[in-house]
């Protein structure tokens, strides 16, 4: 008996039971979840396409033991205002390294660079600024759901008049009744909508999601993903998602395919031709 | 498995096993060093106060009795090292002719002396002149007959001729109590004084004059056996070699019933230091005792610090299918190979903190065993220690439970049954109970070989401890529980505008921060009643130096050659602050012949401190004052008061000695109870207005001139004996020689050494509990800061977090750590009243010492939030994926 939420997995299985609620059901729930709302094509073309973020030669290597290997290999590229990226590879391949690169979160190799025009280049990472969606649950125990949202306004400064008020970016993304809960009491699919609601709750330029349904079932994955591109849309945020789920890649207006650290197809280069 | 459970734990939880290991290193180490410096200090009073018996047992014969047959039974019943038979004669005169007189003395004693028993018994007799064999005349009978070496002294002795011996040497017979007591049943209800005149004659010459009367009953002669015990056979410990030495005594007179009585030297003086002995235990178990538990306390805080993490382990084995046996072994050989590394180290601490600090032999059997003992109790102990958390954290009723980052709060089960109260309650019971019995904590029953020992006293100032570091617990939660009004405030010029959300942060971890302020609370209290109760005590050994010396430094002198004539001479010497005259006189109290001393009652607080210990129901000043004011007043002692049913107001009649050595009555009046006095002995004594006394007897001779010194009181003590140089016989002491000197007293064990090792050990703990605890809460908090840092928040803003929670844990837990240290240290030393001699009046706080470990926690403190904020980028990267 093998418990999944992989589509390839469960293909194997000689007998498919379904879970919902807690309670076994035949029929197939992802219909009811299929059909993510695309990004909103409008606001994105009111954008002025400037660069945000942009990497020359870019490299990271990270120490082993006493060997090292390269996450990031000479990787190239410009991410510009209103795109919508998915960062597609396998497990290892580097992904997860690329974000936190653009996020400012680890430092890249010299002599590469990265480099951040549309923000403040000597601290990126700020809240209005560029927000991070991770994999694993990354809410701070302590602070109740509500408080997690605002979070990010408290850092920021939470009289500026951009930001966007908690408790209407989580009834957008469904969560306002857990408003007063603490992070123990949620489940891994209330958690991420959370996490989605606080990054976007100071309206970010950059959104940047690694693997954000990555511990999640599909029917659940598909819901996140379809409240992250809404809300999005809603704030007209660039948005990149690294993941290995080709049903999240194809959401995104762009794929770039990542192997052993080295972009497959490199952007500028795509967009050259 | 287990070796790479083992790997992992290793890898993943070093911290957190380094300070588990610490926890149960310190332990093993201080319970260790205690124990083998109250082995060795109980060794050390039971070797000095043997030191002092040259003989240990005097076995007197019938007569008739063979010797030969005894030395026998005697080394049959105990372990004897050697054997003397001494002969014992009356004498009716010793006469002596000189030039122009002869000199007859009174009646005196003969001893025949076999020619090794020098040798045997060195200590029985100082050689003083001439040869130290032969014939020898004691001091004061060489005085009484104008003789010396080479004079030819007459013997006249009951029922033999007189017969003439030629002087070898002049000898001083510095135990001529015990060597003339009388053994067995004795005649009258005082203690015989010894002989004013005394000769020893080599064994032949004696045996040729008295032989034959040593044989006869009522000859004149009797025969003793001087026995010296092999003590290095004897238990150490006071109280135990007194039990065994009487036991030994007790055995051999049955089995020599009829033919000879013991006389038992060395358990008289063993019964002397044993009640001492007793207290010096107690005092050891209450420094070490709660050292031993905080250490424990420490471990078991440090392995509930890592829970979070340990519970995510536990919940993927279960996840996995491993059982709870599984997991429980798992925990027990990490554990056990935790438990055996640490103890070994603090084995090795106590052994080389043993030699280095104390200079104490741990080869010795006692100290070996305790060690050994010590290394299984701490490693099951600790294994206990480490387990139960474990055993607990899996009784967690589901996986998802075990998952819980912040615990639900529920009162605990000692929170709801109000153990913190309880404990609190029963140790003021039994605080009651030991002060209504006047603290008498020992009970060693003057020549009974039975002890009682009151430890149940201990648990007042245990129970208190523990007891208000559960009290932390509840009022630290409930403090927190309303602080959503004045937090955010509080914290506002620490974290700015994340104040509100600070203060929910930490109001919402208030148990884990209530127990965290409790740890360090009982650390702090622990360390502040560690070095009030060693510093009181350090001074009070000075007081008690200071009551047997007098002063600083004391000139003694006698009523016809008195110090105080010198007094002009002494003040004017470089280093003398203040000198006063004091007179040393004797009175009969009825027929009691007691000291009486004589005193200016304004002036000799300046050269010597008189406390309010010393008295009974006054205070020293107001007890001085009443002196003063009542010409004839007269201060008596407790037991005087006691043996008389004297009350205040009393009129008290003292026969004294005149200056035309007449004897004079003088009247008193009772004007207060004394119960030390400078130089006073410990039982009976008289302290009168030197003025008065003067007047009354008409000699105003001042024996002693008390001094208080302007730096060290040695270098002034010797200043003062070359100023008055070597001809009149002025002894001068210091209270440096007292400490050495006061062999019986408690107060001479040194415990200068154990408590700065204690006092390393008190600011260990208290580093351990605000640096170690904040830092070990790390692993909990790592993933909360790089979740802020992946927010945008600053460096800054994240130590804020930090910096918050660290203030209020130490910031409440070491000020109620210092209020319960202060409480624990009074207790203590109310408790342990029968160390002290006199009592202390006051606790002494020394600044610099507390200093030291406030900066110490604060360093601490400092250290773990810089330890907590040197995060890397990859760091935290690395965190926010896993």
């Amino acid at each position: 008996m093998i418990a999944t939420h992989s589509q390839a997995i469960a293909a194997q299985a000689t007998r498919i039971v379904r879970i919902v609620d807690g309670r076994i059901i035949a029929a197939d729930v992802l219909a009811a979840t299929d059909g993510v709302p695309k990004v909103n094509r409008s606001i994105r073309e009111q954008r002025d396409g400037a660069i945000l973020v942009a990497a020359h030669d870019l490299s990271r290597s990270f120490a082993s033991g006493d060997r090292s290997f390269r996450a990031i290999s000479s990787v190239d590229f410009s991410i510009r205002a209103g795109q919508s990226i998915a960062l597609v590879g396998r497990s290892g391949s580097g992904k997860s390294t690329l974000l936190n690169l653009m996020a400012g979160l680890v430092d890249a190799d010299q002599p590469g660079s990265m480099s951040w025009p549309g923000f403040d280049e000597s601290r990126p990472l700020r809240p209005q600024q560029i927000a991070m969606v991770f994999q694993a649950p990354s809410l701070i125990p302590a602070l109740s759901v509500i408080e997690n949202v605002r979070l990010p306004l408290e850092l920021a400064g939470s009289n500026s008049v951009d930001f966007l008020d908690p408790m209407q970016v989580m009834h957008s993304l469904s969560i306002s009744d857990l408003a007063e809960k603490l992070p123990d009491q949620l489940s891994g699919g209330q958690m991420q909508r959370v996490a989605i609601a606080r990054a976007l709750v100071t309206r970010p330029k950059l959104l940047l999601a690694d693997e954000p349904t990555g511990q999640l079932d599909r029917a659940t994955a598909h819901e996140v993903v379809g409240a992250l591109l809404k809300a999005v849309a809603a704030i007209g945020a660039t948005l990149v998602v690294a993941t290995h789920d080709q049903a999240v890649a194809v959401e995104m207006e762009e794929q770039w395919t990542i192997e052993r650290g080295r972009l497959a197809v490199s952007p500028n280069e795509r967009d050259a031709a | 498995m287990i070796r790479l459970w083992l790997k992992g734990t290793v890898t993943a939880r070093w911290r957190h096993l380094l300070a588990a290991g610490a926890g149960i290193a310190c332990a093993t180490a201080l319970i260790g060093l205690i124990g083998v410096f109250g082995i060795s200090s109980a060794r050390t009073m039971t070797s000095r106060a043997l030191s002092a018996v040259p003989v240990d047992w005097q076995v007197a014969l019938v007569p008739g009795a063979n010797p030969g047959e005894l030395t026998k039974k005697l080394r049959d019943a105990a372990p004897v090292r050697a054997v003397a038979t001494i002969g014992y004669a009356d004498t009716v005169a010793l006469s002596s002719k000189t030039r122009e007189s002869t000199q007859t003395t009174g009646s005196g004693q003969v001893l025949g002396l076999p020619p090794d028993y020098q040798l045997l018994f060195p200590g029985q007799i100082r050689p003083l002149l001439g040869a130290s064999s032969g014939v020898l005349l004691a001091q004061q009978t060489a005085a009484n007959l104008h003789a010396t070496v080479g004079s030819i002294v007459t013997v006249a002795s009951v029922g033999a001729a007189p017969f003439d011996v030629t002087v070898a040497g002049i000898i001083d017979l510095p135990n001529a109590d015990a060597l003339f007591q009388v053994i067995g049943p004795q005649r009258g209800a005082s203690p015989t004084a010894p002989p004013d005149n005394v000769i020893m004659l080599p064994d032949p010459i004696w045996r040729t004059h008295f032989g034959e009367a040593a044989r006869l009953a009522g000859g004149g002669a009797r025969l003793q056996l001087h026995v010296g015990l092999d003590h290095a056979r004897l238990p150490a410990a006071p109280d135990v070699a007194f039990a065994t030495t009487t036991g030994m005594a007790k055995n051999f007179e049955v089995r020599a019933a009829g033919e000879a009585v013991v006389g038992d030297n060395i358990s008289a003086r063993l019964d002397a230091v044993r009640q001492d002995a007793l207290l010096a235990r107690i005092l050891l178990l209450f420094l070490g005792l709660p050292g031993a538990v905080l250490a424990l306390l420490l471990t078991i805080s440090v392995v509930r610090a890592d829970s979070v993490r340990r519970r995510h382990d536990f919940a993927l084995l279960s996840l996995r299918g491993a059982g709870a046996a599984q997991v429980v072994s798992l925990v027990a050989v990490e554990t056990m190979v935790v438990s055996l590394l640490a103890v070994s180290f603090g084995v090795a601490a106590s052994i080389a903190l043993s030699r280095l600090a104390l200079h104490v032999d741990v080869g010795i059997y006692g100290t070996a065993a305790w060690l050994s003992v010590t290394a299984f109790a701490a490693i099951a102990v600790s294994s206990l220690a480490v387990i139960g958390p474990v055993v607990a954290d899996l009784r967690q009723s589901s996986v998802s439970g075990r998952r819980m980052w912040l615990p639900i709060e529920h009162a605990a089960s000692w929170e709801r049954g109000k153990l913190d109260i309880v404990l609190l309650l029963l140790a003021a019971l039994i605080y009651w109970r030991s002060a209504s019995t006047g603290y008498q904590l020992v009970l060693a029953p003057e020549g009974v070989a039975s002890t009682a020992v009151d430890y149940t006293a201990f648990l007042a100032p245990l129970l208190f401890w523990l007891g208000a570091g559960l009290v932390t617990i509840r009022l630290g939660r409930a403090l927190l529980r309303r602080a959503g009004s004045w937090l955010p405030k509080m914290l506002s010029p620490l974290s700015g505008r994340l104040s509100t959300l600070t203060s929910s942060s930490l109001i919402r971890q208030r148990s884990r921060l209530a127990s965290g302020m409790a740890l360090i609370a009982i650390a702090a209290s622990f360390a502040v009643a560690t070095t009030v109760f060693n510093s009181t005590y350090r001074s009070q050994q000075l007081v008690d130096a200071r009551l047997t010396t007098g002063a600083d430094v004391a000139v003694t002198g006698t009523t016809a050659i008195p110090a105080g004539a010198a007094l002009s001479r002494i003040s004017t010497i470089t280093g003398v602050l203040a000198a006063e005259p004091m007179q040393h006189r004797f009175a009969y109290v009825g027929k009691d012949l007691q000291d009486l001393f004589g005193i200016d009652p304004v002036r000799i607080t300046n050269a010597t401190d008189i406390v309010d210990g010393y008295f009974s129901n006054i205070g020293a000043r107001e007890a001085l004052a009443r002196l003063s004011r009542q010409r004839d007043g007269i201060l008596v002692s407790q037991e005087t008061v006691n043996d008389f049913q004297l009350a205040i107001g009393d009129l008290l009649n003292l026969r004294m000695r005149a200056a035309d050595g007449s004897e004079k009555t003088v009247a008193f009046h009772l004007v207060g109870v004394v119960k030390e006095f400078p130089t006073a002995p410990r039982d009976s004594f008289l302290v009168a207005n030197a003025r008065y006394v003067a007047d009354q007897t008409g000699a105003n001779q001042e024996e002693t001139v008390l001094i208080r010194a302007d730096g060290s009181t040695a270098v002034l003590a010797q200043r003062i004996r070359e100023s008055l140089g070597t001809s009149p016989p002025l002894k001068v002491t210091d209270i440096s020689q007292a400490a050495h000197l006061i062999g019986s007293s408690l107060t001479a064990v040194d415990l200068a050494t154990l408590g700065a090792v204690e006092l390393g050990f008190a600011a260990l703990f208290v580093a351990m509990a605000t640096g170690l605890i904040l830092w070990l809460g790390q692993s909990e908090r790592t993933k909360s800061n790089a979740i802020l840092l992946s927010l945008g928040a600053s460096r800054r803003e994240v130590r804020s977090f930090i910096w918050s929670e660290t203030l209020i844990v130490a910031g409440i837990g070491l000020p109620a750590g210092a209020l319960i240290g202060v409480i624990d240290a009074w207790m203590l030393v109310r408790l342990l009243s029968g160390v002290f001699d006199p009592p202390p009046d006051y606790l002494n706080f020394p600044l610099g010492s507390l200093s030291f470990m406030f900066v110490g926690a604060i360093a601490a403190v400092a250290l773990s939030v810089l330890a907590q904020s040197a995060w890397t980028k990859d760091g935290i990267a690395r965190e926010l994926r896993s």
